[in-house]
Order: C-alpha cells, then structure tokens, then sequence
C-alpha cells in the first residue's frame, strides 16, 4: 500500500496551504471524552479553568510560528495570531490572566499530555502515540 | 393711529423694531433650544465615543472576568469631567465595577440624569453579549455646557437681527424716507398753477422716487394748464355774465320766471316786469306769485295763455289787459312758453295738487298801452263820423253786417233804416257850416235818444243822412214805429244856435226789414232808399216801411 501514504503527504500538504484540521488531543487517561470549539475558546482564552468535570484544565499551546496554533485559534476563536497576541497584551497587563503555557513543538506537547492527564493541546496530525486520544477535530473554517 | 406715530418713518421703525424684536426673540429660544440640544446631543456623542474607545477592553476584562482591568476602564472613564459614574454590569445586571468621578454631584431630581451604555459582546463572538457598560453623565456640568452654548449662539441670533434690523433701517430712512421728505417740503411751497417744478437729482434719475418726481411735475403742469384755461373760461363767464345780466336787469321788456307748482311763485323777474306790473320790488315771493296774477284784469287769460303753452310746448302770446289802479287802461303783449323742465302736460294749470313736477313757466313782457291806445284811436277813427261821434259809413257797414250776421244765425228779424234831414242845406247856406255842423251833432244827440241804447245802431252815412239799425225787430214790431215817429217827432223840433236864432228841419225815414224786405245789406238798404223816396215824394216829416217784396 505505498499508493495510500503518498495520498495521505499529499492531504498533509494541502492543510499546509490552505490550514489543515487540528486535532485536539489529550491523555487517554482524561476524564474528557469529547470537546466542543466553544469549550475550547473559553479554557484556551482564559474564561473558565476547567473543561467538563474536571477541577482544572490546562491548556497547553504551540509557540507562535507554528500553522497549527494558527489554524487552532481561527477554528476556535475566528481570530489571527496578532489579534490574539494584542487580546493577551491586555489581560497580561493585570497579571491577573494568564496565557496558557507554550511547549516548544508538537513532540514536547504530546510529551507533556502523557505526563499530565488534567492537560490538553492540539496537534496538525493524529498522534500516533496510542497513549493520546483524540477529543476533536477542528475544521478550519472556510476551507 | 395715534399722533406720534403719523410719520411713515417713525411707523416703518415701529413695524420694524417689533418685527426684529419679535424675530430676535423666536430666534433666540430657537437658537438657545437648538444649541442647548445640540450640547446635549454632543455631550453624549463625545460619552459614546469614549465608550466606543473603550468598549473593546472592557469586553475583554468580562469576558476573562478580570476585575482589575475592568477596574482600569471605569476608572478612565470616570476621569472625564462628563463623566459622573461608570458601571460595568453583566447579563443580570449585577455590577462588575464601578467608578464615580471625584465631587461629581448626586443625580438631582428635576432632570433625570443621561446616560450612556454600551452592550459588551465577546471579543470572539459577536453575537455573544457579556453585560454592559454604562456611563452616567454629569448632568451638571453637561447642562452648563449646554447652557454656555445656547446663551451664546441665542446671543448672535439677536446681534445678528439687531445690526440687521439698524442696517435695514439706515437703508430706508437714506433710500426712501428723506428724498419723500424733501419731496413734500418742495411741494409744500408750490402754489396751484405754479410754473415751478422739481428737480430730479441724478441719483434718483432711474429709480421709483425718480418717477414719482416727474408723475408730480406731469401733474404740476397739467395743474397748471387747467388751472390757466380756468381763469380764462371764468374771466369770459364773468364779462358774458355781466352782459346778460346788464341785459336781463336794464332791458325794456320784463322778464319772468313762474313756478307753477306746489304754489304760485315768481322765481325770476327783472326790474322791469315789477315796473310794468306795478308790482313792489320788495314783497316776499309768494306774496309776489299772488300779486303778479293779481296784476292781470282778467287772471284766467293768463292762465288760458300759460295752458296754451304748456299743452302746444311752444310760445304762446296774448295782449292781456292789466288792472290798471290809476284809472286808465294798461295793457301788455305777453309772450309765454313752458320751460324746458316742465315735460308733463298742464291740464290743470295753477292748480298745484294735480302735478306732481314743479312746472314752470317762463315769459316776456312788454309795455303795449301806448300801441294799444293808438290802435283804439285809429280804429275809431276809421269807424267813426269826428262831427257827431256817430259810426261813419265804412262803421255802419261793418256793424251792418255784424247784425245781420247775427239775426240770420239766431233767426230773429232785423230792421235798417234809411234817414234824410228835410231843409238842412237851407240852414247850412243860411247859417254857415258852423251853424250846420252844430244842427247835425245836435241831430246825432236827439237821434241817440231816440234809439233804444245798447243793442241799437245810430250811423251818418253821408252829410245829411243817417242810419239806424234796430236788431231783433221785424216790420209789425211796434219798436220799429215807435223808434221812427219818435226821431221824426224829435228831429222836427226847431233848433236854437249860438246867436239865438231859431231854425227848423225835418227828417224823412225808409224803412226795410230782414229777412221780409232782403237777405243782405245791399238789398235792405236799396229797400229801404226807395221807401224814403217815397217819403221824399208823399211828402216829407214821415216815414214809411218798404213794400213788401213779391
């Protein structure tokens, strides 16, 4: 089957372009089952600080250049990363806010999530760790 | 009006003063409502604006719930001096913060306070609403504003008339009030007729004062035109005037002017008519209405005369006999003829109830006794004998014929006769014709006696002969004999002259009698002529009657 994953680069590339989905991921130990974009939009922007029965979520978060952070806060906010950069300027000022934490790739995040079943991130792809499970899949809208 | 305010000028400022205080006034509450809105309306622009300035921070301050940016913006907001509290309150109303600004007053009563207020959406759904920001206005120092604003713009509103109105004003009392003036002082001294006129200064050379000014000059010269031929027409009226009435007063016929109705009345009359009338020249009216008619001898000739005119509308005249006073008869040649007033038809004349129009009459009178005495005196003359007054022959004819006239219409009889003096030229060769002529007036005086006076005729016909003519009396009337013997018996009585002689004459009668003896003079006194020849023949001092005609 060499035919399909040929496919399958040529769909990863085509997100690449025009923003691919995201996938939201999490521990398989997560009490979370599935979550909505509008969940999401409140944990990732700092409204609430738990998703579902939890008493704390963390959401974790890619640095900035990467597409996928992108393509993440457009699907859940409608919004581009200066915007959401000038929203946190704001609420950073106060201090009384915070962001949620950065890891510096796709791997540290996934590291991270299988150590802290309370977190939750994003991924471009599917991870193929069978310890992570996948929550959503956030289609970017517009595509 | 009252007097002061007579003055077109003073009214125009009056009409003025009030338009522009009335103006000034509905302007300026116009102005100050409009302004005093006006700074309302941008005191809340200027609240929105800051809270549109705003309103994305404050949105994220509910959405992440963070207090102390929420604190941050009311904060800011209240330090604006419109500002009296902010609020942020969520979908419950339930304040997330609040700042009020430093001494701003307690919202007072009399007005309620404005306020502005924003509905914060989520910074990521904007259909998501989180609560609202709100600011209430510091109605104070907005309606001080607000206030300071209008008074100010009230304030040139009124300026702005005023200048206006003054302006106007200046304009009119230059433009058109003091050329009006100076217009009425220079025609105040113009007199009717004048031959001045006004000049046009070259600044009103094309415009409406200009026209004004030579419509008045058109009519100071039409003025005096008519005002020329005025004084021309009246001067030739005057002197035709004194003409006429030179002619009217001194003229030598009377003229008169009668009103007929409702009384009889002398309008008009000269000196004259009163000097002819002998009327007095200072009797009242009416009184003169009565006296003229009572001047007449016969008051219904006049009044027969004035209908004859009225009923023909032409003139009418009539010698008319005056009651002379003095003794001796007056007459005049009246001339009367309906005046040209008097249309209706006089079937009553003088009677004043049954003409409704004042009827007049006017007429001309003339003096005629002279002419009228000169004609009696000549008709006389030519009818009658100088010697013994009786009727001559060309009388005796005329009467002759009157008479028979007469009797043929009335059918009654009629009687000549024929008388010749017996022995009269022996006393005229005798006596002289002195003596002769006294016998034959003495003759005409018994005869006279002889007839029956009044209706009975006496006439000498010729030298010694004479006629009598007896109306109403036939042959076998008795009068007839009676009248014949008693001249034949009177005539035979001797006569006496001047020197005491007495003489004797005789008379011979022939008698002819209507219609028996002729149908006409000629024939009865041919009838008559041959019965006294044979008088004449048989013997003289008798008379005889005609025979019978077969």
């Amino acid at each position: 089957m060499k035919f399909i994953p040929k496919f399958l680069l040529l769909l990863a590339w085509a997100p690449a372009l025009c923003l691919a989905d995201v996938y939201v991921i999490a521990s398989i130990r997560s009490p979370l089952t599935e979550v909505s974009a509008r969940e999401l939009q409140n944990l990732y922007m700092g409204r609430k600080r738990a998703l579902g029965s939890m008493e704390v979520t963390q959401p974790v978060d890619l640095p900035i250049p990467a597409p996928s952070r992108s393509a993440f806060y457009k699907a859940i906010t409608g919004m581009g990363p200066a915007q959401i950069s000038s929203y946190w300027a704001r609420l950073m000022f106060t201090g009384q806010t915070l962001p949620p934490v950065v890891t510096a790739s796709e791997q540290t995040l996934q590291a991270h999530l299988l150590q802290e079943p309370s977190a939750i991130g994003y991924a471009s792809m599917p991870p193929k760790d069978e310890r992570l499970k996948v929550l959503a899949v956030l289609k970017e809208p517009g595509s | 009006m009252s007097g002061h305010l007579r003055s077109l000028q003073l009214r125009f400022v009056f009409a003025l003063v009030l338009t522009a205080s009335l103006l000034a006034t509905m302007a300026g509450v116009l102005a100050y409502r409009i302004g005093f809105n006006r700074a309302l309306e941008s005191g809340r622009s200027n609240l929105q604006g800051l809270l549109l300035a705003i309103e994305k921070t404050a949105a994220v301050g509910v959405y992440a719930s963070d207090s102390v940016l929420m604190r941050e913006v009311v904060e800011g907001l209240a330090r604006s001096p419109l500002a009296a509290t902010v609020r942020i309150t969520d979908l419950q109303q339930a304040t997330l913060a609040q700042a009020i600004h430093p001494g701003a007053p307690a919202p007072a009563g009399d007005m309620p306070a404005m306020e502005v207020q924003h509905i914060l959406h989520s910074p990521f759904n904007a259909d998501e609403s989180l609560g609202h920001l709100q600011i209430t206005a510091n109605n104070e120092v907005l309606q001080q504003t607000a206030r300071a604003e209008a008074t100010l713009l009230a304030k040139l509103m009124i300026g702005l008339i005023a200048v206006l109105a003054v302006v106007v004003h200046l304009l009119a009392r230059r433009l058109v009030s003091q050329p009006i003036e100076h217009l009425a002082e220079s025609l105040k001294d113009m007199n009717p007729g004048t031959d001045k006129r006004l000049p046009i200064s070259p600044r009103h050379q094309e415009d409406e004062i200009g026209a004004l000014i030579a419509s008045t000059n058109h009519l100071l010269q039409a003025n005096q035109l008519a005002l020329g031929r005025e004084r021309e027409l009246r001067a030739h009226i005057e002197v035709m005037e004194a003409q006429y009435r030179n002619l009217f007063q001194s003229s030598s016929a009377g003229m008169f002017v009668l009103q007929l109705h409702p009384a009889v009345q002398l309008l008009h009359a000269n000196p004259t008519t009163f000097r002819i009338l002998g009327l007095p020249s200072d009797s009242e009216k009416a009184e003169v209405g009565r006296l003229f008619e009572g001047a007449f001898a016969e008051p219904s000739s006049l009044r027969e005369l004035i209908r004859q005119a009225c009923n023909s509308g032409q003139t009418a005249s009539a010698d008319l006999e005056l009651s002379g006073l003095s003794g001796h008869q007056r007459w005049v040649h009246c001339l009367v003829s309906s005046h040209p007033d008097s249309h209706n038809k006089l079937e009553e004349p003088l009677n004043p109830t049954e003409s409704h129009l004042p009827l007049m009459v006017e007429g001309v009178l003339y003096d005629v006794s002279d002419r009228k005495h000169a004609e009696g005196a000549i008709r006389h003359r030519a009818e009658h004998d100088p010697l013994t007054g009786l009727k001559n022959r060309a009388g005796a004819d005329t009467s002759v014929d009157r008479l028979l006239a007469e009797s043929r219409s009335e059918n009654t009889p009629f009687s000549v006769m024929y008388l010749d003096l017996d022995g009269f030229k022996q006393v005229n060769d005798q006596h002289g014709h002195k003596a002769g002529d006294w016998v034959l007036a003495e003759c005409a005086r018994r005869m006279r006696k002889a007839i029956r006076r009044g209706s009975d005729l006496c006439a000498r016909i010729g030298g010694d002969e004479f006629l009598v003519a007896l109306p109403g009396t036939g042959p076998s009337d008795p009068h007839a004999s009676e009248v014949a013997s008693a001249l034949v018996d009177s005539l035979k009585l001797p006569f006496t002259l001047d020197d005491g002689t007495r003489v004797s004459i005789g008379a011979s009668i022939g008698i002819a009698s209507y219609p028996r003896h002729g149908q006409n003079r000629k024939e009865l006194l041919h009838m008559a002529d041959l019965a006294l020849y044979e008088v004449k023949r048989t013997g003289r001092n008798s008379y005889a009657m005609a025979a019978h005609l077969e």
